[in-house]
């Protein structure tokens, strides 16, 4: 689940995605319009967080252009211009959510995460593959009734296959969605984390969801 | 105005009525009287045909004189001039013996007279003659007329006077006396009788020369009679009361006639004002709707005017010359209300982005520290992070104060005597450690000891700002000088750097509020929101300084500010202390 964070001011950007990357999202960050430009179009997101008073490139006109070409990814608007015309005005140029500043930092997830199962039809915010249950509201992992505790990271990862369940997940999907530009591109961690996730959800259970596709990817079983 | 006119004129007509009523009254008395004396003098003559005179002589008795030749009336018949001129002629002086014996009486035949005088006016009459011979009417009764025959035209044989008379107490008359010669006729018959008024005999009538005894015996005497007619004045008065009661009445019937015409053209004057003065209201009412009408108009397309929308829906085409004006500077002037609206929009929106960011950054530092357990340097670099933030929010409200303070005329200078060498040079020791870490060299050029008259505590926000600023968008190992120089009557500080300098286009609008030349705060920290040049601007026009920027971009700035201070050195020195 990979996240574009577009905001200018310095503090804001960097606790919101703190926020997001204990929540188990890969953030990207822009400061300019015209670097959120060039990364939303280089790269997949699942959700773009927008702030509109931008230096260079103003968050309205950025979200006319992607929307005018094609992009589908979901756009949540984060500004301090919060009156209702602001409101209609950034909805109906393509924007998915809203949010004005100041905000509840668990509001801001939430509605974050709600994008995010929007973009994979997902209703219910607890995924439930035989035994095992994640909840991605409270981020949590339970599998035959007992509580798994899994780094964000691990959490994301196993997130990612169960919103991708019963198809096969190529190691560079899971980089794309899982990785943030900062990240060093070496696939080994996929496999690494892969590792890490089976030895906490199937090692003492039965059956294993976790499956490989040899010189393909990972599955998670389907029903 | 036109009624005075109109009634003036009216009561010259009325007085021309009233006039020629008077006239008409007294023509018609005199008519009257002419008349009357007319008829007096007929009566006279037709007695004096009528006359008889009765003498003892048989013989005469041929010469019973009914009237004589020359008596002749238009009147009186051919009947009684009967008498042979030649026989009188032939027998004059004879007749003259004659009538000197004879005293003959007068007498009348009644039935003549009657028929002759049968409705005339002549009451009284009274016949003389000058041999005593009298006759009297019987309604003169016991009165008479008294007549001097002796001083009445004595040398006239044929004469008659109007007069009137006092016949008894109560009764005045007007009588004609008329004087005949009766025998001593001219030859030539007279035709008609002179009709003078006053008395007679009328010239134009060629009467026979007085007679005189051819003799001389009879010089003195006048076979005359003298008759007189008289009538009662009473009766003619009364006929002109009823004339003057005739023109009463008739100046009545005119004055009542001038009252109503005046009276209907007063009504007529007042229905045509009336008319008037309504048509007039009319037209009045029409014509000021009529003007009004793009009023109306303006004013609907005013009423639509709402602070969302400012245009005013109004064509030149639909308004006349005269409001042309009104409505080009009120659309201007909505243009400036629009603008200043926009502006103010605008500055609402920079203030709730400038302040709500940070607290948003704040609040998301916060909730995220308290969202788990974590580390004490976690917490610590937070809890910086979070001071760092408030800190700034606390510059840019103190900024915004500062603004609307100036706005509202609320920051009063206070000037005190201070020396501005040491405050230019305090500036830059405080904003050196900045300029360090960013590798720019910042230096303070200028007179030391340079003292002024000027509130230190405005000069040092303008300078911090300006000397901020000129590090802030300097580029790395840049250069940064602050100069002092004195002129007489003014200081002039310079600040100049050589940085990234501002684009002509843009130059005007850097001391706009929230204004930033790349709309960026990623040169640094997010302490600048663009409010530092206003304050600037506005601390500048408070101390009465002039304010310039040269600038020029990729190659830095100078700001130049003209302080009107004169030197107190030099206003001692002037004062000779």
């Amino acid at each position: 689940m990979k996240i574009l964070l577009v905001e200018d001011h310095k503090l804001l950007s960097r606790s919101l995605k703190q926020a997001l990357e204990e929540d188990g999202f890969a953030v990207d960050l822009a400061v300019a319009g015209d670097e959120a430009d060039a990364k939303a179009r280089g790269a997949i997101y699942d959700v773009v967080i927008l702030d509109l008073m931008l230096p260079k490139i103003d968050g309205l006109t950025l979200l006319k252009g992607w929307r005018k070409d094609g992009f589908t990814f979901h756009v949540l608007i984060l500004t301090a211009m919060g009156t209702l015309e602001d409101k209609v005005l950034g909805l109906n140029l393509g924007a998915d959510d809203y949010l004005p500043k100041p905000f509840e930092l668990t509001e801001f997830l939430a509605r974050v995460r709600a994008l995010v199962r929007r973009g994979h039809q997902a209703k219910d915010p607890i995924l439930r593959i035989h035994d095992l249950e994640i909840d991605t509201g409270a981020r949590s992992v339970r599998r035959a009734g007992k509580d798994i505790y899994l780094t964000p990271r691990e959490f994301s990862l196993l997130r990612f296959l169960c919103y991708h369940r019963g198809k096969v997940v190529t190691r560079s999907m899971v980089w794309e969605h899982l990785y943030d530009e900062n990240d060093d591109n070496t696939s080994n961690v996929v496999d690494v984390y892969i590792r890490y996730l089976r030895n906490k959800i199937d090692k003492n259970f039965t059956p294993p969801l976790i499956l490989t596709r040899w010189g393909e990817g990972y599955m998670i079983k389907g029903d | 105005m036109a009624y005075r006119s109109a009634s003036r004129n009216l009561e010259g007509r009325l007085s021309i009525q009233k006039e020629l009523a008077q006239t008409t009254y007294k023509d018609r008395c005199r008519d009257e009287e002419n008349r009357l004396d007319d008829a007096l003098l007929f009566q006279a003559q037709t007695l004096a045909r009528l006359v008889q005179f009765h003498v003892d002589w048989g013989k005469l008795r041929f010469l019973e004189l009914h009237t004589l030749g020359l008596l002749t009336s238009p009147a009186n018949s051919s009947a009684y001039v009967q008498v042979p001129v030649w026989a009188l002629q032939g027998t004059r002086s004879f007749a003259v013996d004659l009538f000197r014996r004879a005293t003959p009486a007068i007498r009348f035949d009644p039935a003549e007279l009657l028929t002759r005088l049968d409705g005339q006016v002549a009451e009284f009459f009274q016949i003389d003659t000058a041999w005593n011979a009298s006759y009297k009417s019987n309604s003169l009764e016991a009165m008479s007329m008294e007549i001097n025959f002796a001083s009445f035209a004595p040398n006239e044989v044929f004469h008659w006077e109007y007069e009137d008379m006092q016949l008894s107490e109560s009764l005045k008359v007007r009588r004609v006396v008329l004087k005949a010669s009766r025998f001593l006729l001219g030859p030539t018959p007279l035709t008609a009788f002179p009709r003078n008024r006053n008395s007679g005999p009328n010239r134009g009538v060629e009467l026979p020369p007085p007679l005189r005894n051819n003799n001389g015996a009879d010089a003195s005497f006048r076979p005359a009679i003298f008759i007189q007619c008289a009538y009662d004045l009473a009766k003619r008065d009364a006929l002109f009361a009823s004339f003057a009661q005739q023109r009463d009445e008739d100046i009545l019937n005119f004055a009542s006639e001038h009252k109503k015409d005046l009276e209907g053209f007063r009504g007529m004057l007042a229905a045509i004002n009336l008319l008037t003065f309504l048509a007039g209201g009319g037209i009045c009412f029409w014509l000021v709707r009529l003007g009004l009408a793009p009023l109306n108009l303006l004013t609907v397309a005013v009423s639509r005017i709402n602070e969302k929308d400012f245009n005013l829906d109004i064509t030149d085409k639909q308004l006349p010359e005269e409001l042309k004006p009104i409505a080009i500077r009120l659309g201007l002037t909505l243009d400036q209300l629009k603008k200043a609206f926009a502006r103010e929009k605008q500055a609402t929106a920079d203030i709730s982005h400038e302040l709500r960011t940070p607290l948003s950054a704040m609040l998301a530092t916060l909730d995220l520290a308290l969202r788990k357990t974590r580390t004490v340097e976690e917490y610590r670099v937070m809890l910086e992070d979070c001071r760092e933030s408030c800190t700034n929010m606390h510059k840019d409200v103190e900024r915004l104060l500062t603004l609307a303070r100036l706005d509202a005329g609320a920051d009063p200078l206070r000037p005190e005597l201070f020396d501005l060498s040491h405050l230019a040079s305090d500036c830059v020791k405080m904003l050196s450690p900045l300029a360090q870490s960013k590798g720019i060299e910042l230096q303070f050029e200028g007179e030391p000891n340079l003292e002024i008259q000027s509130d230190p505590g405005k000069l040092k926000e303008i300078l911090v700002n300006l000397l901020h600023n000129a590090v802030q968008y300097n580029k790395p190992s840049g250069n940064v000088f602050l100069r002092l120089s004195s002129r007489p009557g003014s200081i002039i500080i310079e600040i100049e750097d050589n940085g990234i300098g501002i684009e002509a286009s843009k130059k005007n609008r850097i001391f706009e509020r929230f204004y930033r030349v790349d709309a960026s705060r990623s040169h640094g920290d997010s302490t600048n929101c663009g409010l530092g040049l206003a304050i600037v601007k506005g601390y500048a026009e408070l101390l009465g300084a002039g304010l310039e920027v040269t600038s020029e971009l990729g190659q830095g700035s100078i700001f130049k500010i003209d302080l009107p201070a004169p030197l107190i050195k030099e206003a001692y020195a002037a004062i000779g202390v």
